[in-house]
């Protein structure tokens, strides 16, 4: 039982939370470093991008993965359809792709979308995704006014991880200000999970993200009746 | 302090099987179990909606007392899985049923073969309430209930060693044939909670993924509880 990531070429966070870090899963990992690929910056980018990472998709799948992600989330999820159609094993591409059952098991609730940049999430995405932001009530809110996290994307570390909370906190808080009935957050970016138990933590609503969704594709290879067993495997 | 899971347990005797809600060994959480006062096992869906009035207020008082999520040990009150979630403002798993649209797109649009223990009991009405249609999704579905040693267990519920082999090699019968007749089936989903007890082994026989309640319960509670730093290995 192994999680298969495909890696952008290029220095990526190695902080415990995101996909290249060894602290963050709790099941072996193999990554795959897709050569040539550079993070998109636009839909035809991603399109360009197809051809490499059905080849690492499937060479992944030969070597015995039992799901397939990328660790570079947004706007690779328009490949959502064809990358998960070319293998046998489920594919991840987004955090969003959980957004209808969590509506299902809030209905009443707005969902807050946390993205680094937020006009980059919207119908698109949310289609590629198999839903309709007609249909489910979200918000959005996004983190890429802050400076920590500005840093943070340009060079992979975290030297004050205390603003870096904060002002995910804030971001959170500016949409709960403005939609009280939200339910809970369902976080988009890959470089948010090491500040997201932060996030749940101050709010004291439910966060998911790619980990969690992550986390529940795997199960499905391996979740023992006895919770016990699962510690100490 | 992590909050705990609430459980919605009908009056009965429940069965105490690693894998059941009933059970301590199941969650790797703190769970609090309510027993929904004058409840009873339905045996129809009019029976299940004539208690949603009992459910909301037990749910209710679950939310007060500071869960994280709410879930009940029984089937049949999936059919109000959306009546019973707009009551309260936490996440509420009635059904693992829940998260098959969301599978569907992870397996890119292949088969997913449903899991239950009598198969005349789910149907459109029970995809309709998880918020899909078997019209837009393509299932296969299967069923343990004709099996003596599965209604031995819903019978006594109760799985001794021997018992627990029978059970596991019907399971895997059933499994074995829903995929030797649609080969393209990408992943399972478990509707009964009951299944659990034996599902791992099916997993590791057949090598497809198969999901159930308590995987869906594990992500529900996961968006309380998540650190950075995976916290067990699983």
């Amino acid at each position: 039982m192994r999680l298969g990531i495909l890696m952008l070429d290029g220095k990526m966070a190695d902080v415990a939370g995101c996909m290249a870090s060894s602290a963050t899963f709790p099941y072996p990992v193999v990554r795959r470093i897709v050569t040539g690929a550079r993070p998109p910056a636009s839909a035809a980018d991603v399109e360009a991008l197809l051809p490499l990472y059905l080849e690492a998709a499937r060479e992944l799948e030969r070597e015995g993965v039992s799901v397939l992600t990328e660790n570079c989330n947004g706007l690779m999820v328009l490949l959502q359809d064809r990358l998960a159609a070319s293998v046998s094993v489920p594919v991840v591409t987004s955090a969003l792709l959980m957004v209808p059952q969590i509506h299902r098991m809030m209905p009443a609730r707005r969902i807050g979308i946390l993205a680094f940049h937020p006009e980059s999430v919207g119908e698109e995405v949310y289609n590629a995704c198999g839903w309709s932001a007609r249909e489910i009530p979200v918000a959005v809110g996004g983190v890429a006014g802050s400076e920590a996290w500005q840093e943070f994307l340009r060079t992979k570390e975290i030297p004050d991880r205390r603003r870096l909370e904060a002002d995910l906190v804030a971001a959170g808080r500016r949409i709960l200000d403005e939609h009280p009935d939200l339910g809970a957050f369902v976080c988009e970016c890959t470089l948010m999970p090491p500040a997201n138990q932060a996030l749940r933590d101050a709010l004291r609503l439910p966060v998911y993200d790619v980990l969690n969704l992550l986390d529940l594709a795997m199960r499905g290879l391996f979740r023992p009746p006895d919770s016990r067993a699962a510690a100490s495997c | 302090m992590r909050r705990p899971l609430g459980i919605l347990m009908l009056e009965g005797k429940m069965a105490d099987v690693p894998g059941c809600m009933a059970c301590e060994a199941t969650f790797p959480y703190p769970v609090v179990r309510k027993v929904v006062r004058g409840s009873k096992t339905p045996l129809s869906a009019e029976e299940a909606w004539a208690m949603l009035p009992l459910y909301v207020e037990a749910a209710r008082e679950l939310e007060r007392e500071g869960v994280a999520a709410i879930t009940a040990n029984c089937g049949l009150i999936a059919l109000m899985q959306k009546e019973l979630a707009a009551t309260v403002n936490v996440p509420v798993v009635t059904s693992a049923l829940l998260m098959v649209p969301d599978l569907h797109r992870m397996l890119g649009g292949k088969r997913i073969g449903i899991l239950t223990f009598f198969t005349h009991a789910v149907s459109e009405r029970n995809y309709n309430a998880s918020g899909w249609s078997g019209n837009d999704i393509p299932v296969a579905l299967g069923g343990v209930g004709e099996h003596e040693s599965w209604l031995t267990f819903l019978r006594t519920k109760e799985v001794p060693p021997e018992l627990r082999a029978q059970m596991t090699a019907d399971l895997l019968a059933v499994v074995r044939g829903m995929l030797a007749e649609h080969p393209d089936i990408g992943a399972f989903v478990s509707e009964c909670t009951m299944l659990p007890a034996c599902l791992q082994a099916v997993r590791e026989e057949v090598g497809v993924p198969v999901y159930d309640v308590l995987t869906q319960l594990d992500l529900a509670m996961s968006g309380s509880y998540r650190p950075a730093n995976a916290p067990v290995a699983a």
